[in-house]
């Protein structure tokens, strides 16, 4: 009888857990894809605060077509089997209209196929592997190839006469992203711009110590080292450059843009030099957003209040979505929803140079969003902007 | 030709001779003791019958066959069967799995061994199992787990199982070591009734009116070596028995007391 | 059945796979701490042969299957020859191994990933799991399941008894391996894209956590396992940033109270006892 109890029990439980969820009808439903716990989540978990913000501001206005935007949740952490689960969830229980993510490109991968299968949009605020949205139409991603984002830190260098003729590679070889901008990406930027490679070191990106790269490096004198690994490695690598006396520009794609990096390297990564999609002392609008968003951070202690580019990211998804429901007058009735969430995909992909609070977004063929990019200096321990790409 | 003959075998320990030089034949249908001090070697010569350790010297012939460099799974093909001083039971399985273990060298090939006969109603290995624990008057039993069972039902069980394999020849080793009179009495009856259908009996033990009453014919081993052989009467009446083993008292082993 | 009961429906099918492919070889006594492995070497061979040969899915995973089960054979030699901690030992480092060959195979994306065509959805993920399981089921009514755990309890003895222990040992493990691939061609073809970072030696510790939980005495043993490290984590979702503490307290909980596993062999046999004196009165 006791055992009966405790079955039953645990049957009510589980059907509670997985039971589909009911819906106010009133409102239009967003879902969203969180690595909020996991391996990105020093990255990731800062991007809900800006999603909130965005669902508020939206709100505050009204909402859309005179109902509310609702925003349902699902932690992935970071797994790809999650994001495939959050991906159901929002498609089949929670009537989502699109989906905002998932982060990263492992997540993407899995999800956007599932994604493609139930024909509601994604769009992920950090995955930047290249040719993950290939023969796709779901599929969107508001990130900058890499390649892009490296090849205009150079185009600013050679602009401003900044000595690049010898060039190093410093990267990780045992995280996928950074191997291939360690082997892949770098080696042909640095070739389209004439640098001769003089070093390439690699190592770990668990590694401890990193002085016997930074000795190889130190012997080859380049100018630039190219660097390809998480910001942790980036803060080891430039203190070790500077206790061995090596003064060269490390250069670097989005993949290290913390916003708090120039503190936490100084007095060591001066002239770190990278290119990234956001900067908060913009214009007044990213000023306010930067404000606000600290204060969100704040209030929920998070360790970094600063927003980073993928946070950044995130709020213009959200207003992106907001803005396609508007002008295809979407409704989120069960009868329409396959064609609205059809519809919401054909708006966002004809979009171009929508002023957004990243700067004039598009997106190109293969849905990845073409964007301005900021080439961010590190001096006194701070970010200055010291150049823009606009997009073509 | 004798069913079992151990030929000048000697086995060493490392340095640590703990056979040495011993011959003797076992002829078939015999109920035959092998008896002597504790670490006079006994169990040893059980596991070099049975494979479970290599031979330093010598050779083991069973039923003509010389079987010195047979692997052990194979000894119990030609009718080689055995117990354990310490009763070795599996555990976690049920008597009548137990017993099922023992049915193991007749129970055919691959197909047999893929049979779901778990899933076949009265399937004939279950029944056969049944049938014999039901003989042994040990049906009560048959579906308990091994680890809840009483010391004397598990030694009943532990033998049945060798049985079970309709050995030729059954290698005890101290059969009746913490049983008491009654349990004691009830294994020398199930013993005769054993050796009365024509299987071999070797038998360790220290008790020596056990021995007495069920073995035709004695051999008395020290430090591995064989001191004597013969009727119990005829051991009994070495001096060098008397001095290695029996003593005064001639019911029980002195290594024993 | 809702979106997200599906998905987990899935995840379970895949888990309650793999962890059979982890109880056979640990009923027979053995672990194996590189299942992901096989599961790597299960996937991608099916993801190849659908993908660059156009083979039909069926086909892929029973070849897939196939793949990992060989491996399993021409390494259980050789790595079963050692025993307890260094057996798994040796098949932590083949797991390891496994992995850091598929980093490095271009031909399947190495360390970029491999996009999969052919999908399995819910219904032929479920029923190809059911199958497994089915077969698992029948294989535990065998006596090779009965000479698992007497090799298990006492391989000297079982050895006596006529059984050539050692290929019962080789068998175990090279059907787990085999099992492993048909979980890793499940999972490639269910979320369409594999990287190597997928099998890791976390993943091949939480199977064999799986078995050890739930109990190597009986199938129901790795199917509870699975189920609880599948099910409880999402009914711990309500508490956010601490489900994954209060989960590895129930972990430590459940195997200081119960520490041969939720399911014993005995606990079986007193509820099937219980069922015949309940139909007997
Ligand atoms: N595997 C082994 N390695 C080393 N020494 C061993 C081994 N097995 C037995 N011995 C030694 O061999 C000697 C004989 O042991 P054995 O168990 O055969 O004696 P036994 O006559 O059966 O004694 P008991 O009456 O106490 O059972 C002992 O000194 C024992 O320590
Ligand atoms: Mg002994």
């Amino acid at each position: 009888m006791k055992r009966l109890g405790t079955v039953s029990a645990i049957a009510l439980l589980g059907a509670l857990a997985f039971a589909p969820a009911v819906q106010a009808a009133s409102e239009l439903v967003i879902g969203y894809s969180m690595a909020k716990t996991g391996p990105y989540v020093s990255l990731a978990n800062s991007n809900e605060i800006a999603a909130d913000m965005a669902v508020d501001e939206i709100n505050a206005k009204g909402g859309v077509n005179g109902r509310k935007i609702k925003l349902t949740k699902f932690d992935t952490g970071g797994n790809p089997k999650d994001a495939s689960a959050a991906v159901r969830r929002f498609a089949v229980d929670d009537k989502a209209l699109a989906i905002v993510g998932p982060f990263s490109s492992s997540e993407c991968r899995v999800a956007f196929p599932d994604g493609e299968r139930m024909g509601i949009v994604q769009m992920s605020m950090a995955s930047s592997a290249p040719g993950l949205t290939a023969d796709m139409s779901y599929a969107f991603r508001n990130t900058v190839d890499e390649g892009k984002v490296i090849s205009d830190v150079m185009e600013t260098f050679a602009r401003k006469k900044i000595p690049s003729a010898r060039a190093a590679i410093a990267y990780g070889t045992d995280d996928a992203v950074s191997k291939a901008i360690g082997t892949g990406v770098l080696p042909k930027v640095f070739e389209q711009y004439k640098s001769q490679v003089v070093s390439t070191v690699d190592f770990s990106v668990k590694a401890f110590d990193l002085s016997p790269q930074a000795s190889q490096l130190v012997q080859a004198k380049p100018e630039v080292i190219g660097f390809g690994a998480p910001p942790e490695m980036a803060i080891k690598l430039a203190t070790e450059l500077q206790r061995q006396g090596l003064k060269a520009r490390m250069i670097a794609g989005t993949t290290v843009a913390d916003p708090d990096l120039p503190k936490r390297m100084a007095p060591a990564g001066e002239g770190f030099t990278i290119g990234t999609t956001f900067f908060r002392d913009l214009n007044p609008a990213t000023k306010a957003f930067s404000a606000e968003f600290e204060k969100r951070a704040k209030a929920a202690g998070l360790p970094r209040t600063e927003p980073s580019q993928m946070d950044a990211a995130t709020y213009d998804i959200v207003l992106m979505y907001a803005d396609a429901l508007a002008k295809t007058k979407a409704t989120g009735d069960d009868a329409n929803l396959a064609k609205e969430r059809t519809a919401i995909r054909d708006h966002l992909a004809k979009l171009k140079n929508h002023p957004m609070l990243e700067g004039p977004i598009s997106f190109g063929a293969n849905r990845d969003s073409i964007k301005p990019i900021y080439i961010l200096e590190a001096k006194q321990a701070a970010w200055t902007l010291i150049d823009t790409h606009e997009p073509k | 030709m004798s069913l079992l003959a151990l030929d000048d075998v000697g086995k060493n320990f490392g340095g640590l001779v703990v056979v040495k030089n011993l011959s003797f034949t076992v002829e078939a249908g015999q109920r035959v003791a092998l008896i002597g001090p504790n670490g006079a070697g006994k169990s040893t010569v059980f596991n070099l019958i049975t494979g479970v350790y290599p031979l330093t010297s010598g050779r083991v012939l069973f039923d003509g066959v010389d079987i010195t460099h047979l692997p052990m799974r194979r000894r119990i093909g030609l009718g080689v069967a055995r117990s354990f001083q310490n009763i070795r039971l599996m555990g976690h399985l049920s008597v009548v799995e137990n017993i099922m273990l023992g049915q193991q060298p007749k129970a055919g090939g691959l197909a047999a061994l893929l049979t779901p006969y778990r899933l076949m109603p009265r399937h004939r290995w279950i029944e056969e199992a049944r049938a014999a624990l039901d003989e042994a008057g040990l049906g009560a039993y048959a579906d308990l787990s091994v680890d809840s069972l009483p010391y004397g039902v598990r030694k009943r069980v532990d033998l049945l199982r060798a049985v079970v394999a309709n050995p030729k020849m059954l290698l005890l080793d101290e059969p009746a070591a913490g049983l008491n009179e009654r349990e004691t009495e009830d294994l020398h009856d199930a013993l005769m009734a054993i050796a009365a259908k024509g299987v071999t009996l070797v038998v360790v033990e220290h008790d020596m009116h056990f021995v007495d009453r069920l073995c035709e014919r004695v051999v008395v081993i020290n430090f591995g070596e064989k001191i004597a052989e013969g009727t119990m009467a005829e051991v009994r009446a070495s001096p060098l028995v008397r001095e290695a083993y029996l003593g005064g008292d001639a019911t029980v082993g002195a290594g024993h007391a | 059945m809702s979106g997200y009961g599906e998905a987990i429906l899935v995840m379970l099918a895949i888990n309650i796979v793999v962890a059979l492919a982890g109880y056979l070889p640990l009923a027979a006594g053995q672990l194996n701490l590189g299942i992901a492995g096989f599961m790597a070497v299960g996937g991608y061979t099916s993801a190849y042969l659908t993908s660059a040969y156009h083979l039909p899915m069926g086909v892929g995973m029973a070849a897939g299957a196939a793949a990992a089960g060989l491996l399993g054979l021409l390494v259980a030699v050789p790595v079963l020859r050692t025993s307890g901690i260094y057996l798994a030992l040796a098949t932590f480092a083949l797991g390891q191994v496994i992995q850091a060959a598929f980093l490095n195979i271009e031909a399947v994306g190495a360390a970029a990933g491999y996009p999969v065509k052919p999908y399995a959805g819910f219904t032929v993920v479920l029923s190809v799991a059911f199958g497994v399981l089915v077969a698992v089921l029948l294989l535990s009514r065998t006596r090779f399941a009965l000479l698992l755990t007497a090799t298990k309890n006492d391989p000297l003895v079982t050895e006596l008894f006529g059984v050539d222990v050692r290929a019962i040992r080789v068998a175990a493990f090279s059907l787990g391996a085999l099992i492993a691939g048909i979980g890793g061609a499940l999972y490639a073809h269910h979320y369409s894209y594999l990287e190597p970072q997928n099998f890791n030696i976390m993943l091949s510790v939480y199977i064999a956590l799986y078995v050890l939980l739930g109990g190597t005495q009986t199938v129901a043993g790795p199917i509870v396992g699975a189920a609880f490290f599948t099910l409880l984590p999402e009914l711990l979702r309500a508490g956010s940033h601490w489900r994954f503490v209060i989960f590895a307290v129930l972990i430590i909980l459940v195997m200081a109270v119960r520490p041969e596993g939720l399911i014993t062999g005995a606990l079986a046999r007193r509820l099937r006892f219980g069922k015949r004196r309940e139909a007997a009165s």
